[in-house]
């Protein structure tokens, strides 16, 4: 499947059945770990619980491993947020409309593994 | 090698074999005295080839280097002048850069675009196969994404051109170095410069021809990608800045060292009464020159900041910034500037040099006022904007 963001469209959450892509991204970082979930697997659950299983996970490939260790890294005294806030609501709450370049929608949620700095 | 040419020295030439002088000293005397057993060596034993030392009017040499090996290795050994001499003679005679193994992008510059970048940059179109690119998928998705100025284009079109390339190579076969053999006996040092650098020539041109007949043979198989990946590479070297999705760098012109920055875009951050203050887009960045500290470019104005006013340190707390500039270190300290600007604010602790909502009787030096939006604001409405410090 080949993504294409599609910014701005807010979800119609009136029950279109369509797989949930998750990514936890860490820190600033461009790409995050990716986990497509698919319709009626996530719509009870809360998005902490849908990032807790994909950070729990064993089978992940090299690459993401590396991205994996990125995450636990900023986690060490940080946090997963998405849309600047906590994610333990339910997933579709936090998720956006996004299109891949074929046309398929799909809904989208990016959370970002974050150690908030301390300045002043 | 490079001392030896550029010395005051006297040499012997003989055989193709260059002798220095050998110093005086006692324990040396007497083992010349002991090896030798005649005062000329070369008229005893008829050709000096196999022999270390020769002495020549009383004064000892030694056997250092063969001319050939010395022309054959002067590359390896001395490879910055060396090259300094093939450019020359490149740009003498052929004018601009011909393979695009010979664009090379210095050790920071390469360290910036295909160990740094990659980190920030968000190619979306390849979300279902997570993979770190090599150098050569980046490299293409540069070349996507940047349109290549008309000049780096023209001389992209120059390097992939074979007609040209025969031109020039039928040019370089008319051209000729000739060099005397250097003359058997006493010379100075400066004899042997004079005879070394057009012989290394020579050598350059016999090489370059070669080079150049490889290059045609390859060039029919050589896709219009490879020549635009070249041309960026080009156009990288020279530039040394670029800008892709909100990360970019540039070269000082001074230090030729880099500015390196990842923009934030705008932003929006809550009080302690959860009011919303928009923030405009800043460029957090760091220097390869010196600890990498993450400041802001642009005149601008955060509780993390301590004026309103351009380059100005972030302020972090428990951050050790890296001594020395690697690719690590500055993702480090990139994501550490940029984390602090969007959620280090705790609007419950206020905390910064200042705080977002104005206190009572405060003198304020940075005010934020002018930053307050509604929740109804469209960026904020839309999502546009994140309010990024919603957790606290």
């Amino acid at each position: 499947m080949e993504i294409q963001e599609k910014k701005g469209e807010q979800p119609d959450r009136s029950a279109q059945l369509l797989p949930l892509v998750v990514e936890i991204i860490p820190g600033q970082a461009g790409e995050g770990l990716i986990e497509v979930y698919e319709p009626g697997s996530y719509e009870d659950k809360s998005l902490q619980e849908l990032c807790s299983r994909m950070l729990a996970k064993k089978d992940w490939s090299i690459e993401d491993l590396q991205v994996l260790e990125d995450i636990q890294r900023q986690l060490d005294g940080g946090k997963l947020l998405a849309r600047g806030g906590e994610i333990g609501g339910a997933a579709p709450k936090y998720a956006s409309l996004e299109e891949t370049s074929a046309g398929e929608k799909y809904w989208y949620i990016a959370v970002r593994a974050i150690k908030p700095q301390e300045g002043g | 090698m490079q001392q030896l040419l550029d010395s005051d020295l006297e040499l012997v030439v003989a055989d193709n074999f260059l002798f220095a002088p050998l110093w005086f000293d006692p324990s040396i005397a007497a083992e010349i005295q002991a090896a030798a057993g005649s005062k000329s060596q070369r008229a005893a034993r008829g050709s000096p080839g196999g022999e270390t030392l020769l002495t020549v009017n009383g004064q000892p040499f030694i056997k250092t280097l063969s001319l050939d090996s010395l022309l054959e290795h002067f590359e390896n050994l001395h490879p910055d002048a060396y090259h300094r001499l093939r450019k020359a003679f490149l740009e003498k005679h052929l004018g601009f850069t011909l393979n695009r193994d010979e664009i090379s992008l210095d050790q920071k510059l390469s360290t910036i675009v295909f160990h740094i970048m990659p980190h920030f940059i968000r190619r979306a179109d390849r979300i279902r196969e997570r993979k770190k690119p090599d150098d050569e998928e980046f490299l293409n998705f540069i070349c996507a994404k940047i349109a290549l100025p008309g000049k780096y284009k023209r001389r992209i079109r120059r390097m992939s051109d074979p007609e040209l390339s025969r031109k020039l190579l039928a040019y370089l076969d008319k051209l000729a170095v000739t060099v005397e053999p250097l003359k058997e006996g006493r010379i100075a040092a400066a004899d042997l410069r004079h005879w070394f650098y057009p012989a290394l020539t020579g050598q350059i041109l016999q090489q370059e021809k070669e080079r150049l007949q490889k290059k045609l043979a390859q060039d029919e198989q050589l896709s219009y990608q490879h020549w635009l990946k070249a041309g960026v590479l080009l156009y990288l070297a020279e530039k040394g800045a670029l800008e892709i999705e909100g990360f970019g760098f540039w070269r000082m012109s001074t230090t030729g060292e880099y500015v390196i920055y990842k923009r934030t875009g705008a932003f929006a951050l809550k009080d302690f009464y959860g009011r919303l203050y928009l923030f405009p887009d800043c460029r957090v960045a760091i220097s390869t020159a010196g600890r990498l500290k993450p400041v802001v470019l642009e005149r601008y104005k955060h509780p993390f900041l301590h004026r309103y006013a351009p380059r100005q340190k972030i302020c972090l707390r428990h951050f050790n910034a890296p001594q020395t500039f690697t690719a690590a270190g500055a993702i480090t300290a990139l994501e550490e500037g940029v984390n602090a600007l969007f959620y280090g604010y705790n609007c419950r602790r206020r905390n910064g040099y200042h705080s977002l909502d104005r206190l009572p009787q405060e003198a304020r030096l940075v005010d934020f006022e002018d930053y307050r939006i509604t929740p109804e604001h469209p960026k904020i409405a839309t999502g546009q904007v994140e309010v990024k410090n919603a957790y606290a």
